[in-house]
């Protein structure tokens, strides 16, 4: 919105307004009763100062209000509240001239207002043809209700992918397929052409330890499920499905890193880097992009699919070695959660140069897991990936601190992960990372040498927002603050959020200078 | 001698010619600044120059100036010399006095002259004579020496090193144990450029200690050698570190070395000898080299203060931009982080925007090509200083390493001196050449005067900040 430049270009004059107006002296909650009154009256130029306020955090010594939406070239379309659950990944599906959003939820458990019923947190289905009215259709639930929001990796149904009938190599055309994870132990089929009505089809796979975000290549039926196995000696590895029919699961392979597998000697880097999911080309591309390890000592893995799917499947130090293009640590410091290709981008900077003008890049995401920074700071690389053999640091985007005081906000600060949808209003131009407390930021990639916050937007708090608990000197306290877990988009351009303590998904669309960044035609 | 005033930012340098030993130079194009003036000049005779080295000597302040290769006339002998050093007293900036010029090495460019030069006094040298300082330099690419330069105007050589070699380059010298890392080329070696290093803790009695290079580098290795040094930074005693850099507009390579090790291991040429000082190895992408490794350690991060280990060690590292009009890849600068020393991690990066000043069309090099190496509180952890050919010095607030940030520029306007890119005379008609400024290597004085060298034979710009990007130093 304008008025939110404005307000970014005019910070400084802002806090100097605040400091020196009469009310200054009444503290936090003068201003407040001040921008209440302005409010009513609407008038010109007090009436943008009070937007900003609102949207906009201003001097450096202002208590963040958890309880306002904070904005810039970013809006709200629409929400629905999950029913009060905590939320992972949303992916939203195109579905017979619907559009429909699939949500994982992390566990808990909550009364779908739909039966009455008190259900252990799995997958909810909305319906989000109109943005601004969501319509919530319904929850599978599961009986994992180990709460996420208290510390605990509460493993409800995270990970969520569906696929159209018509796109894989075995479905049955006009019918919609979703694999989805239940709690720690196992990974499932469901068919999903009703959605309001859905079916479970098949078990995948069961008896595991642990599970985590999913990869299915819509094109081949080439899942990767992350999947803890009693065997391997690391909490999560990959296991590589044929799911082209999507009742009849074959396992091609399982996949990790060298010394992760059965009867090796256990190195202590190796036994945290547990896998985090990865990121397909498919065959075109030919490559998979894993990220490892959530409490620091990350690394990411450039693999080449076609030889990890056809490659000796044996889980020897050997064969898990003959896949991989590159490995490369992100240190102890950094995590590695989510990782994002954008490849064969031509960087306007160096069209005059005659070499090095079209790279390939890799974001790496971390992941901020202790809430109130007692962590070191988590924030998303940029790694020059064009000579694959030999990547290299370029670059890093972090949200400063300082711009909302996010240490002190409550709950998690630091960068999760990034939507993982290609479509071309946006693929190469904007990436959306959620960053937990500080919500979801709207990154121009267009020159990943210099990435550029062009927006941003963190929801309120809302009744159901789970404070977020520290413990320090034996005593514990807690904040409420918006946990933004992850973000998706969908091929209309709209972005979703979903938050970590049960405050919902909100349906969110670029404006003013950052909308135009995006390719949305004419 | 020749003056120039310091004058108001962007306004139309005034050339005011003096003594018998100028020639008339005439004021080219306008200088173009941001947050720096222009506080004194010297044509340098008109030689290509390449690193300036500036030291208080007994209340003067003395520039010493390596030279490229080539030939000009020496006003104060009135003979035609092979560029050397030139020796310039810079006490006062706005009246920068020419004090001599010792020959170097016949040949063109990089193939003669003598590029490098470094200083120690004496009374930081553990065996140095107190009253006295001393000089190192390279001979075009054959030898180093050790000149008295107690007098700056009659410079005595003491000895040479060593001679015999096939390159030298981009020396160090440690002034307070006198260990000197020297660029050398031995015959035997399978690169242009490894380390010699030196005791010269004596300055009149070098003792040799040991051969240095990457593993790949030495006689005999085999495989795809590690490309050639191009210079080393040591933290000293106390950090116990000494960083190489390799390459220039490509094979870039930072090397992290225990300097203890380094110099206390065992020194015969073997793999394995020449990997046990290692502590680890960046490689670069192809397209990028590694010509300055400047270690920024013991960051504080202000935006990091609230959480976890706000501290973190930084190597800046410039890149080398070796051809005229954009004929390669971007050469700019890299932050790599090396706080865990055994997983170095490339942070940040920062180029000048091509088309702020549409230099890939202005003819010569455009991009980076080295820093300053003064650690002086008044800029260290601050201030970086950056020469991008015909981008002139940049100056970067590198204060959040992470983001580094541009807060001052300085292109000096070219003169009657400015050669074209020699490239570009031997591949086309010279007249279609442009000519443009080639800021070479910088370095900054205790004062906080900023020194740049032009190696299109532009001369010496004495420098300082202005403005915000004054307040961002430590002037105390």
């Amino acid at each position: 919105m304008r008025i939110n430049g404005w307000c970014e270009k005019n910070r400084c004059l802002l806090a100097l307004l605040r400091e020196k107006l009469p009310f200054s002296r009444q503290g936090e909650k003068g201003f407040v009763l001040w921008v209440r009154k302005m409010k009513a009256k609407k008038a010109g130029v007090c009436a943008l100062v009070l937007m900003c306020t609102v949207s906009a955090p201003l001097a450096k010594e202002s208590i963040p209000d958890n309880t306002r939406a904070a904005a810039r070239n970013m809006k709200l379309v629409g929400y629905n509240d999950l029913q009060g659950r905590s939320a992972f990944l949303p992916v939203i599906v195109e579905q017979g001239g619907r559009w429909l959003a699939y949500v994982g939820h992390q566990g808990g458990e909550a009364v779908n207002s739909l039966t009455g019923k008190k259900e252990g947190n799995g997958t909810s289905i909305l319906d989000v043809t109109d943005p601004r009215r969501p319509k919530y259709l319904h929850h599978i639930p599961t009986e994992s209700r180990e709460q996420a929001g208290s510390g605990g990796e509460g493993s409800g149904a995270l990970a969520v992918q569906v696929c159209a009938g018509k796109d894989l190599p075995k479905g049955e055309r006009g019918k919609f397929y979703m694999l989805r994870s239940v709690g720690r132990e196992s990974q499932e089929m469901w068919d999903v052409t009703d959605p309001a009505n859905p079916a479970r089809i098949a078990v995948v796979v069961d008896k595991l330890k642990s599970t985590h975000v999913n990869w299915w290549e819509c094109d081949t039926g080439i899942a990767y499920i992350n999947a803890g196995l009693p065997d391997w000696q690391v909490r999560r590895i990959t296991q590589v499905y044929d799911l082209s029919d999507p009742v009849k699961p074959v396992l091609i392979r399982n996949f990790g890193l060298p010394g992760q597998q059965p009867g090796a000697p256990k190195p202590p880097s190796v036994r945290w880097r547990d896998g985090h999911g990865p990121f397909s080309t498919g065959p075109q591309g030919n490559r998979l992009y894993f990220g490892y390890g959530n409490i620091g000592d990350g690394a990411f893995q450039i693999v080449d699919r076609q030889k990890l799917l056809t490659g000796p499947p044996e889980p020897t130090a050997e064969n898990l070695l003959y896949p991989q293009i590159a490995f490369m640590s992100a240190g102890k410091r950094q995590a590695v959660h989510g990782v994002y290709p954008l490849l064969g981008m031509d960087i306007a900077e160096f069209a005059k140069s005659a070499k090095g003008r079209v790279r390939d890049f890799l974001l790496v995401m971390p992941e901020a897991i202790e809430s109130e920074c007692r962590e070191e700071p988590q924030m998303m690389f940029v790694v020059d990936i064009t000579n694959e053999t030999e990547p290299f640091g370029v670059g890093n985007f972090r949200v400063p601190e300082k711009l909302g005081n996010f240490c002190t906000r409550g709950a998690r600060f630091g960068a999760h992960s990034a939507n993982t949808r290609l479509t071309p209003i946006f693929h190469k131009r904007v990436v959306f990372v959620a960053w937990f407390n500080a919500g979801v930021r709207a990154v121009d990639v267009r020159n990943p040498f210099e990435l550029k916050e062009i927006g941003y937007y963190v929801p309120a708090t809302t009744r159901n927002t789970a404070p977020s608990c520290v413990k320090e000197d034996g005593r514990q306290h807690c904040k409420t603050a918006i946990v933004t877990n992850a973000v998706e988009v969908d091929d209309r351009g709209y972005i979703y959020i979903a938050d970590r303590n049960n405050t919902g998904m909100h349906i969110l669309e670029l404006t003013g200078a950052a909308r135009k960044v995006a390719n949305f035609g004419k | 001698m020749k003056m120039i005033w310091s004058i108001p930012v962007a306004v139309t340098c005034a050339v005011l010619a003096s003594t018998a030993f100028a020639q008339s130079v005439k004021a080219g194009p306008r200088a173009e600044a941001k947050n720096m003036k222009l506080a004194g000049y010297n044509d340098l005779q008109a030689r290509s120059a390449y690193q300036p080295v500036i030291v208080e000597q007994k209340g003067r302040w003395i520039a010493y100036v390596g030279h490229h290769g080539g030939e000009r006339l020496n006003p104060m002998t009135g003979q035609r010399e092979y560029n050397g050093t030139s020796i310039v007293d810079v006490t006062d900036p706005k009246k920068t006095k020419y004090l001599f010029h010792i020959p170097g090495e016949e040949g063109q460019g990089e193939t003669g002259g003598a590029q490098m030069v470094r200083i120690c006094s004496g009374r930081d040298l553990p065996k140095g004579d107190p009253g006295k300082f001393y000089m190192l330099r390279v001979f075009g690419n054959q030898a180093h020496e050790l000149w008295d330069v107690t007098a700056p105007e009659r410079p005595q050589l003491i000895t040479t090193i060593v001679k015999g070699l096939k390159s030298t380059h981009k020396n160090w010298w440690e002034c307070d144990t006198g260990i000197a890392y020297l660029v050398s080329g031995p015959p035997d070696w399978r690169v242009r450029r490894m380390t010699k290093i030196y005791d010269l803790s004596d300055p009149a009695n070098p003792v040799f200690i040991r051969d240095y290079g990457l593993d790949g580098q030495q006689p005999g290795a085999a495989g795809q050698a590690p490309f050639e040094l191009h210079g080393p930074i040591s933290a000293g005693v106390k950090r116990n570190r000494v960083y190489f850099g390799h390459g220039n507009n490509k094979y870039g390579i930072l090397q992290i070395v225990d300097r203890e090790k380094l110099l206390n291991g065992p020194r015969e040429v073997t793999r394995e000898n020449l990997l046990y000082p290692q502590i680890s190895r960046l490689d670069f992408p192809i397209n990028s080299g590694a010509h300055t490794v400047f270690p920024l350690l013991d960051m504080e991060i202000a935006d990091f203060a609230k959480s976890k280990d706000s501290k973190r060690d930084f190597i800046f590292v410039v890149n080398e931009s070796i051809l005229d009009e954009c004929r390669e890849a971007r050469q700019m600068v890299w932050i790599v982080d090396v706080t865990q020393e055994t997983k170095p991690f490339g942070v940040a990066n920062w180029t000048v925007p091509e088309a702020s000043g549409n230099f890939c069309g202005r003819g010569e090099r455009f991009g980076a090509h080295a820093s300053q190496e003064n650690m002086t509180p008044i800029y260290y952890k601050r201030l970086m200083f950056v020469t991008w050919f015909n981008a002139g010095l940049r100056t970067l607030d590198i204060r959040d390493p992470y983001n580094p940030k541009e807060v001052a520029y300085y292109i000096p306007a070219i003169t009657a001196n400015t050669k074209p890119d020699p490239t570009c005379v031997k591949r086309r008609d010279p007249a279609t050449c442009k000519i443009a400024i080639q800021s070479n290597n910088v370095e900054v004085d205790d004062r906080g005067l900023i020194y740049v060298a032009d190696r299109a034979d532009t001369g010496l710009h004495i420098l300082e900040l202005t403005g915000p990007a004054r307040k961002i130093a430590n002037f105390k």
